[in-house]
């Protein structure tokens, strides 16, 4: 058997991307590492340049990396500032003036082997009032501001919930430093000004920095953020532009001062031409208006978002652009880009960072023996794509489902052509609640649902499996259902008196440098 | 032959294994043989050992055989599930043993007993049974049989008029994909795409003049699960599947397993697999696919904790032999 030869990555870019990676391959690679696999993990920065700046709302999967890590979760919370997320309110999507929740967790209880829904739905047909809010503890406990983290011991009924976080996301990068540096990952400050590439072969041999430096590896992973100074500008991968299906390509991201308690739930508000968001930490709120600049402009944009804040700025407007999108290849040659050099899909269900932490599993369920690895890199790739192609289609739905007729974006996206494979989809899931989800797929019924009917595009009928139970018995056992959420909520602790015992961060230092 | 997903369905439908196991209906099955161009391979269903710290067994295995250099071992001799199989020798492996034992197994089913549970079932569901007598349903002058829906379960198919392709649901006819090729060499496959299609529909039925969503999503699923058992098929019967020049084409998710497993010993799954992992395992293991090289992450675990565990499983494994020899 050829023996393994990579012994030195070298990361490029320390934002989110780059120290998620450092602190997970140092982790399980690092000479540090259990057993030693004895991997080199060499990270190189530029405080000049700076990060993206933005990136603080996550999904509950980020719970499986930071349990990787074995990462304390009140000891994250304190060091980042961070506060609870039960799922994103939207506000105006479907119809100005008209709101839903998307929560994580689980919705209702199956009753005998069929889904819970198709009960709800044939409840809604015959006139029953309740929402899927009704049935969700996720929104129940949003709402009303509570949070409890559920435990095994906590029975069934908590343990339905699914939770995330939001954090500051420069105090995030700061505590995976740590993190690395801890598991023997080495920090270069430095510019990249060029990177050397061997003449015959493409693979990447160093980059070199400024004051003259080199640093040489083996396997190098392109955390540049947007720029990809590695896949991009040395390796030349292509860029699948997504902007036709989803047309938003800028944003402005401010920080304010918090206005009361920290709510455990992101807002998402539709607006003019996109949307804004409202993520609350222990110190601050961070906000942002991410548009299309087809139709305003960004001093339009950045004037709505000052318009629209719970409290005074403690930050500068910083305006960012991108494009919706991927690269054709996420890994080329010897170079795997993380984070937004490997593409980017608008932040509206938080779901960038998760990608990181896709890429991160991959590589290093994948991780290569030889500096060159075209079956592990091919699968790598295919593997990726999959994974954006699914969140791109439920992000898709956010736009296509709406009534808005109000202004000219909202028209564009009502009206534009979707992939086949969401028409038939949303299709399914509007006729009678059909849903089957693919392997690969990160969201589940629950989102689907919660979104498309929150949107009005829910389901129009019900599976004839839910005429197996009698009416009464339907109504009695979803009565049952929410007196039994009712109850559970009243015995949770506020969200700010859980935070305030166990997450409580030192300090109430507004920091000035993130959105 | 039932695999062990059927479980789920005989609870679903409220069959109880000791209700099985009582009647003498079904005998365990903990690692069925499946036929081959190059003889019959065992795949258990069960793997040969829990992976650790996220890495599969078989890494740890070459990781061992490389330090000790024995050559002339194989992986699937430590399977505890092949050593407890009936398969490799002295009857069928006693009930105890293996619920004992805690591996994922099979079930051997007496068709016709097993035949007539189901039909009691049914009937005490409410199914009307008339055997051999279709009455109100008899086939028309096409030969087409009268009902909204007419669900085509054997190979054997009716009437000249309007048919499905087979697994796929449209003009009132659902043919089970059972009735592909394939499915009846591959030991479990029939029942397990017939469970398949029943949940699929069950959880897709709909008005009859209604449904062209649910008949198009049936159909897609049911095809993408044909194209999984048709990939273990040829991967099967290929003289060479590595050399082989037309998989890339006929059958690509085949060639991507064959290729990766081959390149790092990792196995990737497609949507809607049949075959779980450790019978891709046995089955390219068996056809004699060989990584080249195992996760660098199986050197995480020190060297002499390597070699106790594989001298424990070597042990459960001769003790496992002893028993079923003493049987
Ligand atoms: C408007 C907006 C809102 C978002 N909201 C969310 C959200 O709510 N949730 C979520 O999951 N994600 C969100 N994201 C995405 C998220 O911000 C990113 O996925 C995450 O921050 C990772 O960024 P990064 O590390 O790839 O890039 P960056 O943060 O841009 O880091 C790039 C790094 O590369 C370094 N670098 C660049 N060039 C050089 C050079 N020449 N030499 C040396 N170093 C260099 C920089 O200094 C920096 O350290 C959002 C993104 C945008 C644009």
């Amino acid at each position: 058997m050829k023996d393994a030869n990579i012994k030195r990555i070298v990361i490029a870019g320390g934002g989110t991307a780059g120290w998620m990676m450092a602190a997970a391959l140092s982790k399980v690679l690092g000479a540090k590492g259990a057993g030693g696999a004895g991997i080199e993990v060499t990270l190189v920065e530029s405080e000049a340049i700076g990060t993206v700046g933005v990136g603080e709302a996550t999904i509950p999967a980020i719970m499986k990396f930071n349990a990787q890590l074995g990462i304390d979760e009140h000891e994250f919370m304190r060091a980042t500032q961070a506060t609870y997320k039960l799922g994103i309110e939207f506000r105006d999507w479907g119809a100005i003036g008209e709101s839903y929740f998307h929560p994580f967790g689980r919705i209702g209880f199956d009753l005998e082997g069929i889904d819970f829904h198709q009960f709800w739905a044939r409840l809604k047909h015959l006139g029953d009032s309740n929402g899927l809010d009704a049935y969700s503890l996720n929104t129940r406990a949003a709402y009303a501001s509570k949070f409890v983290r559920p435990e095994p011991a906590h029975g069934q009924v908590i343990n339905q919930m699914g939770y995330a976080f939001h954090f500051d996301a420069s105090l995030y990068a700061a505590f995976l430093r740590r993190f690395a540096e801890g598991h023997g990952a080495h920090r270069i400050e430095g510019r990249i000004e060029h990177v050397e590439q061997d003449g015959e072969t493409g693979l990447v041999r160093a980059l070199k920095l400024d004051r003259d430096r080199t640093i040489e590896g083996d396997l190098f992973i392109d955390c540049t953020g947007f720029r990809g100074l590695l896949i991009g500008q040395a390796m030349g991968a292509d860029y699948h532009d997504w902007s036709h299906w989803l047309p938003c390509n800028r944003a402005v991201a401010i920080a304010c001062e918090r206005a009361g308690d920290p709510v455990p739930y992101t807002r998402s508000t539709a607006r003019e031409a996109g949307w804004q968001w409202r993520i609350p930490l222990q110190h601050r709120t961070g906000n942002g208006y991410v548009y299309c600049d087809d139709f305003l402009t960004p001093e339009k944009a950045e004037a709505v978002l000052l318009d629209n804040l719970d409290g005074a700025p403690v930050s500068n407007p910083n305006h960012l652009r991108f494009q919706t999108g991927h690269r054709a290849q996420f890994w080329a040659g010897n170079c795997v880009a993380i984070g937004l050099s490997s593409g980017f899909l608008e932040p509206l269900e938080s779901t960038s960072i998760h990608l990181i932490q896709m890429g991160i599993a991959k590589l290093i369920a994948l991780f290569p023996g030889t500096r060159d690895a075209p079956v592990e890199r091919a699968e790598y790739n295919r593997l990726m794509e999959d994974d954006f192609r699914h969140v791109r289609d439920f992000l898709i739905l956010h736009y296509k489902a709406t009534s808005r007729k109000d202004a000219p974006f909202w028209d564009q996206v009502r009206m534009m052509e979707i992939p086949d494979t969401l028409t038939q989809k949303i299709e399914l899931l509007r006729s009678r609640g059909r849903f089957f989800k693919y392997d690969a797929e990160l969201f589940d019924l629950t989102s689907w649902l919660a979104v498309a009917e929150g949107q009005g595009w829910g389901p129009q009928g019900h599976s004839p499996a839910a005429d197996r139970l009698s009416e009464s018995n339907v109504r009695q056992s979803l009565a049952n259902m929410r007196s039994v959420y009712a109850k559970t909520i009243d015995a949770m602790p506020s969200h700010q008196a859980y935070l305030d015992k166990y997450c409580k961060a030192a300090g109430e230092t507004l920091r000035a440098d993130a959105a | 032959m039932a695999r062990p997903d059927h479980m789920r369905f005989h609870a679903e439908i409220g069959l109880p294994l000791e209700a099985l196991i009582k009647s003498g209906t079904a005998q365990p099955v903990l690692a069925p043989r499946f036929p081959s161009a190059s003889g019959p391979i065992s795949v258990p269903f069960a793997p040969v050992a829990a992976p650790h710290e996220g890495v599969e067994f078989h890494h740890f295995w070459l990781r061992h055989r490389a330090i000790a250099g024995d050559e002339a071992s194989d992986l699937f001799d430590l399977s505890p599930a092949i050593a407890l199989d009936h398969s490799v020798g002295a009857g069928a492996p006693l009930w105890d043993a293996v619920l004992k034992g805690g591996l994922a197994f099979g079930l051997r089913l007496e068709r016709g007993r097993y035949a007539g549970a189901l039909l009691q079932l049914a009937q005490r569901a409410g199914a009307l049974v008339d055997a051999g007598k279709a009455g109100d349903h008899a086939p028309d002058e096409h030969g087409d049989l009268a009902g909204d829906l007419v669900i085509e379960c054997g190979p054997e198919r009716s009437g000249g008029g309007a048919q499905a392709e087979a697994g796929a649901w449209s003009n009132g006819r659902l043919t089970l994909p059972c009735t592909l090729p394939c499915t009846s060499t591959l030991p479990g496959a029939e029942w397990q795409v017939c469970v398949n299609a029943a949940r699929r529909f069950v959880g897709l039925s709909a008005p009859l003049a209604n449904s062209a969503n649910e008949q198009r999503e049936y159909t897609r699923l049911a095809q993408q699960e044909a194209q999984r058992i048709a990939d273990m098929d040829a991967l099967l019967q290929e003289s060479d599947p590595l050399a082989s020049h037309t998989f890339a084409s006929t059958h690509p998710a085949l060639a991507r397993k064959l290729a990766l497993f081959a390149a790092c010993g990792r196995i990737p799954t497609e949507d809607f697999e049949v075959f779980t992992p450790p019978e891709w395992l046995a089955a390219m293991w068996g056809r004699g696919v060989r990584p080249r090289r195992y996760d660098r992450m199986a050197n995480r675990m020190p060297q002499q904790q390597l070699i106790e565990w594989l001298a424990s499983l070597k042990r459960q494994r001769d003790a496992l032999t002893r028993a079923r020899e003493t049987v």
